[in-house]
């Protein structure tokens, strides 16, 4: 029996796991609105949690609580006045 | 401990694993599943054993039918750095001080004050050597022998080494073949400095980052950048 994709990333946000994404999924998910943040700018080889395939330019994201062991520490806040604008949400020249 | 770069500036590869253990925080790196085993378990702070990644979320492993199966997804790169935290002791704290207590002229012996750590024990030989206070600030050299009063170092300090001048002292050095690993603190994710060189899980260190802009920091604010050499994906593991 298959499964959305939406309900298994909905299991992964409740139990503040890895969020991956690929470039056709990710725009299905608001990260600051669940809580997370991007992991890196860059592109991760990976496979997708919402459609299940494995791509070259996945987009990871973790829960903001984990951000001191292995976010990045160069990064900017993600909420706050010094916030980006628009967590992560990267613009295909970017990516 | 966070991914600092890849040494090859290749893309990051992210894979969900099954583990055998409880991963109970994130940020700690894991090991090859072992036979019979039902997944990856959480890495050793003080040996080697084939490395697998490190993890950027946290598994409860549980063998109860009707419970979520245990993963956690892991960072695989083999030549990826990860960047630790230098702390004092295996429960964290700041990194330990050597406050030299004879002038030296040549630039070349830290003598400690008494109290302070003895440079033999645990053996720093090897190891790096900063200085956080005085006119070195911010020099490092390599420390090539120690007694149980002094550290010397081979190539000398610009400048004349003066009576309570401040220094820390750590067992980590740069592409040796001496002090090539690093001893993680209870937490998995830190460096411990007061081990012998050449002591802890297999991470060779590629650059010691030390915060000199006050001695504060350099004890507070420092950090090892260290690659997995028993990496599962590396060539000759």
């Amino acid at each position: 029996m298959g499964r959305l994709g939406g309900s298994w990333n909905a299991d992964l946000i409740a139990l503040r796991k890895c969020v991956i994404l690929c470039d056709f999924c990710i725009h299905k998910f608001h990260p600051r609105r669940a809580g997370y943040e991007a992991w890196r700018e860059t592109t991760n080889k990976a496979k997708c949690d919402d459609c299940g395939q494995y791509s070259p330019r996945c987009k990871t994201f973790i829960h903001e609580s984990l951000h001191d062991a292995v976010g990045d520490w160069q990064r900017r806040p993600s909420r706050g006045r010094w916030a980006r604008s628009v967590s992560g949400w990267v613009p295909w020249w970017k990516r | 401990m966070n991914f600092s770069w890849d040494e090859t500036d290749a893309a990051n590869h992210l894979r969900r694993m099954k583990i055998s253990a409880t991963f109970a925080t994130a940020g700690i790196y894991a090991t090859n599943t072992i036979a019979d085993g039902a997944g990856i378990v959480v890495g050793l702070r003080t040996t080697v054993a084939t490395q697998v990644g490190v993890t950027l979320d946290t598994g409860t492993y549980s063998t109860t039918q009707g419970d979520v199966e245990g993963t956690v997804t892991v960072l695989t790169n083999p030549w990826a750095v990860y960047r630790m935290l230098m702390v004092g002791a295996e429960t964290g704290g700041d990194l330990t001080i050597t406050t030299n207590s004879v002038a030296s002229t040549s630039g070349l012996t830290v003598t400690i004050t008494t109290g302070d750590p003895a440079p033999n024990s645990p053996e720093m030989d090897e190891g790096t050597i900063v200085c956080v206070s005085g006119a070195n600030l911010g020099q490092t050299r390599k420390v090539t022998s120690t007694s149980a009063t002094a550290a010397t170092v081979t190539v000398p300090f610009l400048n004349d080494i003066a009576a309570s001048d401040v220094f820390v002292i750590v067992p980590w050095c740069l592409n040796d073949v001496a002090s090539d690993n690093v001893n993680l603190s209870l937490n998995l994710s830190n460096a411990q400095q007061n081990v012998a060189v050449g002591t802890g899980a297999d991470f060779r260190p590629l650059a010691l980052e030390f915060d000199t802009s006050s001695q504060a920091n350099a004890i507070s604010k420092s950090y090892v950048h260290a690659v997995q050499v028993a990496h599962l994906l590396s060539q000759g593991t």
